[in-house]
């Protein structure tokens, strides 16, 4: 509604910029009532109604509801968690699947109409998934294989002369330690507020060359017609990144329950 | 496989940005440090050889 009247004012076009992410509370004057957060309880709403009828009247013929339920569950259980991760693969599933429906439910709401948000495209949401996969993949790693062993592995590559390791060691720990937990979150985070701000650039973009002259008037279906391509696109994306994060995390942990890595 | 090529595309990613990142900021560091303009640069590219190395031991050594 904000945006809608921003450009109606008669000032030149506002373009869409990163204050466009910062939602102002539903009610009450603080910072927990805001969209994103509503979207969060409202994603873990519709996943577990989902999932609880899809599963309810569990039938060996299974209804369209069941057979949509069980799609989703065997592609993370088979393509993500037993492909990836391999054998005892199947204690991890409850939290690759959770993380999939998660990221994907909260992604594809920047699509769905009235909702049209993306959760992740706030970094917080982000960051906080990520940091249960940091903490999942190295106890993980130190429970298989004793602290000082995975540790170890993680610094000193077997087969390596030992100039080298002054040079790679630093490399190794920041990169499990600081920087692939880090990319983890930006990448969602970064692909879902770009992906967001490129159609309020076309959406918006649109509706107010409509309030233009004549002859911008005539534009202006291009550019909505953009705006619906895009959007197309964006459920890809949206699609794309719930699968890759859901992925990376299954990578990780196969990682760490490797014994060499 | 699709799957393992994602996966190693993500590692090299990341080594590469962490050999960046941690021998650059020494080489600024002991650029502030000795006033000089030259050791960031050195850092870099000490940085990305040690990235590709690591790379090539982890991808290429077969």
């Amino acid at each position: 509604m904000r945006d809608l009247l921003r450009s109606g004012t008669g000032g030149g076009f506002v373009p869409p910029s990163s204050s466009d992410f910062e939602l102002p509370p539903i009610f009450g004057d603080n910072a927990y009532t805001t969209k994103p957060i509503f979207l969060v309880f409202l994603s873990v709403i519709l996943i577990s109604t989902f999932f609880i009828l899809a599963s309810r009247k569990a039938a060996v013929v299974p209804s369209k509801l069941q057979f949509a339920g069980e799609s989703v569950y065997s592609f993370v259980r088979n393509e993500l968690a037993r492909d990836v991760i391999g054998h005892g693969f199947l204690r991890f599933v409850p939290y690759l699947f959770t993380l999939f429906t998660f990221i994907l439910v909260n992604n594809v709401f920047g699509i769905i109409p009235l909702l049209q948000f993306p959760t992740m495209s706030r970094i917080s949401f982000p960051y906080v998934l990520a940091v249960t996969v940091y903490f999942v993949f190295h106890y993980v790693g130190i429970r298989k294989q004793g602290a000082f062993k995975y540790f170890k592995e993680i610094m000193f590559m077997p087969g390596v002369p030992k100039a080298a390791y002054i040079l790679i060691t630093p490399l190794e720990i920041l990169t499990f330690f600081v920087v692939r937990p880090l990319t983890l979150a930006l990448r969602l985070f970064a692909n879902m507020f770009a992906g967001h701000l490129l159609l309020l650039v076309f959406i918006l973009g649109g509706e107010h060359l409509l309030q233009g002259v004549i002859g911008l008037k005539l534009i202006s279906p291009f550019a909505f017609a953009v705006g619906i391509v895009l959007t197309f696109f964006e459920f890809m994306v949206q699609v794309l990144q719930a699968y890759i994060f859901t992925l990376l995390a299954a990578l990780y942990i196969a990682g760490a329950l490797a014994d060499e890595h | 496989m699709a799957k393992r090529e994602e996966s190693a595309m993500w590692s090299i990613f990341g080594y590469l940005l962490s050999g960046l990142l941690f021998w650059g900021a020494i080489g600024y560091g002991l650029d502030q440090w000795l006033n000089q303009g030259y050791f960031t640069l050195l850092g870099l590219l000490v940085g990305i050889s040690g990235a590709i190395y690591l790379v090539w031991l982890r991808f290429g050594r077969e």
